[in-house]
């Protein structure tokens, strides 16, 4: 399949995601909890999902639910990449006694298992999404690093890294404008997967009734349908559309991860280019 | 070889060497030079000689678990004893080197026009709209057609010769009064490489260079000056008319006879190892001349008229 279209398909359900999040109160004809209409009614013209065991509007809260999913996903992945990226870069281009530390550092943190540790944090201080997605990031995150490092590692022993010193470029200018630039592509990459990652351990925790619970998101809302018998009574229309979304919403965020790989991995690039010819 | 300027670069007793594993390369050993304001040097010597580790060890841009023993003076200034931000503040601004393999040496994913306003920025009180203007000043200066419109370019929209021209611009940036060119005009066919030569004629009429080369038409043409070196050691050096039309060393009269104007005659054997150095003269081997004494004892660079340096015997 063309790597292009499935790029942008993905790229199209991720900005619908964030429409429906950033635009939620205009979008939704209910409040989430509000108690709209009568419990557990079937979808129809006031309820387009149906409502819960509450009668509150399931598609209502299926909107609300898209900001504290995304918010988990994205600013792990952001602070978890974007420290990475830092360390990385100065691994990579320092070498020797820096990359030493900070690579047996990366090999450390990467020893300890996100989820669990996750589940205790969670389950004992109860934190909010924001706090979530920070403790996932340097958890779970910073080890992209070490992808990033041995490109760093690479680019640093190019020709123009040394033509950037012997023009008399400081460090810090040369690592900012001309190796971030060239390792952006594995960076946006790797920011792809672990947001989906994130995601989905958000998702994960809201399932297991340790997530934020002041806030409205997908695990909570597929929890309470579980743990309320949803299954067992054919409550489809309860369980299945949070279970849908985080599915669709997985799936876009791996669609765009693998068309930009393409930009990455020049031997895709070349197979593709054989077809063309 | 005593000689110091004041003013210029000199080079004293220059030792270069790179651990490798357990075995030491010597690149670089026990090299004297100067080069006075103004003066075109010409370095010339066949591939692993040590021209380019020469260069890069004036710059200082060798790696930092490099050994590097002696002096180089820079207008009074010792660039192998001051601090690595001075040094960094010298490179471009005062000492300026054109990189060999242009293609490679800019960066692919910044625009040309960018990476030559950088430098002016870093190097000059100009900044943005300045800068910009600046670097497509530059741009046309070392000849590129239509300046304004190239700015925005990336180095792959351009052609080996226009790399060039724009590495030498890159290095004019922050107007530097010596510049080091190491091996500009590799890799480029006759017609362009005779224009890029005009072109360094015309940049270096008011500053020193150093220029790396094995090509000996290009050194003639831009040189007063030439030092050949072999196996890591300056064997000749003198002005270039005399360098070349009379020249005393056995390699450099090889040299010139492997010119294909004079015959394509090519030197016989290879040069030694850097990691084990005969102890006589490096040249010994394939030398026509040589006798006993070559094998055994290393001869010295000594003066044979004023001016004219050579290392053999035969011209004590």
């Amino acid at each position: 399949m063309d790597r292009a279209i499935v790029f942008r398909a993905g790229l199209a359900i991720l900005m619908l995601a964030f429409l429906a999040a950033l635009f939620a109160p205009f979008i939704t004809p209910y409040a989430p909890d509000e108690f709209s209409g009568p419990p557990l009614a079937r979808p129809s013209a006031d309820h387009l999902l149906g409502t819960n065991d509450l009668g509150q509007d399931i598609f209502s809260r299926l909107i609300y639910g898209t900001q504290a999913t995304l918010i988990i996903g994205f600013l792990g992945a952001f602070i978890g990449v974007g420290i990475g990226t830092a360390v990385g870069i100065v691994a990579g281009y320092y070498g020797g006694r820096t990359d030493e530390v900070i690579s047996r550092f990366i090999d450390v943190l990467m020893t300890i298992p996100t989820f669990p540790l996750l589940l205790v944090f969670s389950a004992l201080l109860s934190p909010g999404i924001y706090v979530i997605g920070l403790m996932m990031g340097v958890i779970g995150g910073i080890h992209s690093g070490r992808v990033i490092r041995s490109q760093v590692l690479s680019l640093a022993e190019t020709n123009y890294i040394l033509g950037c010193r012997a023009l008399g470029l400081s460090d810090l200018s040369i690592m900012l404008r001309h190796i971030l630039p060239n390792a952006l592509p594995l960076i946006i990459v790797k920011f792809v997967f672990f947001a989906q990652s994130f995601m989905l351990m958000g998702v994960g925790l809201g399932f297991l009734g340790i997530g934020d619970a002041t806030v409205i998101d997908w695990g909570q809302m597929i929890n309470r349908a579980y743990s309320s018998g949803a299954f067992a009574l054919g409550l489809w229309w309860w369980i299945g559309p949070p279970g849908l979304a985080v599915t669709v919403l997985s799936i876009a965020l791996a669609m765009i991860g693998f068309g930009l790989e393409e930009q990455l991995n020049p031997r895709i690039r070349h197979r593709n280019l054989e077809v063309a010819v | 070889m005593n000689t110091t300027c004041p003013e210029g670069l000199t080079v004293r007793h220059l030792q270069v060497s790179f651990r490798s594993g357990e075995e030491t390369v010597r690149a670089v050993n026990s090299v004297d030079l100067w080069v006075k304001p103004g003066e075109k040097m010409g370095l010339i010597g066949e591939t692993g000689c040590g021209k380019t580790v020469l260069g890069m060890a004036i710059m200082r841009l060798l790696q930092p678990d490099t050994l590097i023993d002696g002096e180089i003076i820079h207008n009074g200034v010792p660039l192998l004893e001051i601090s690595d931000e001075k040094m960094r503040r010298m490179r471009g601004g005062k000492i300026a080197m054109i990189l060999q393999n242009s293609v490679t040496s800019l960066n692919p994913v910044v625009t040309v026009g960018r990476q030559i306003a950088e430098a002016i920025e870093l190097h000059r009180s100009l900044t943005g709209r300045a800068a910009r203007d600046e670097a497509i000043r530059l741009l046309g200066e070392v000849g590129i057609p239509d300046p304004e419109k190239r700015f925005e370019c990336y180095p792959h929209e351009f052609s080996g010769g226009m790399n060039e021209r724009v590495m030498i611009a890159m290095a004019l940036a922050g107007d530097p009064s010596f510049l080091i060119a190491d091996e500009p005009t590799t890799g480029l066919d006759t017609a362009v490489k005779n224009r890029i030569i005009a072109l360094l004629q015309d940049i270096s009429r008011e500053r020193s260079m150093l220029f790396i080369t094995h090509d000996l038409a290009a050194a003639a043409q831009v040189c007063d000056r030439i030092a050949v070196m072999y196996c890591g050691e300056i064997v000749e050096c003198g002005t270039a008319s005399e360098v070349l039309s009379a020249p005393l060393h056995p390699y450099t009269r090889g040299l010139l006879g492997s010119l294909p104007q004079n015959g394509l005659h090519p030197i016989p054997g290879m040069s030694p190892s850097l990691i084990s150095v005969p102890p006589g003269c490096r040249f010994c081997d394939r030398c026509e001349r040589r006798d006993e004494r070559c094998t055994r004892e290393h001869p010295k660079l000594t003066e044979v008229h004023t001016g004219q340096y050579v290392r053999c015997f035969f011209h004590d």
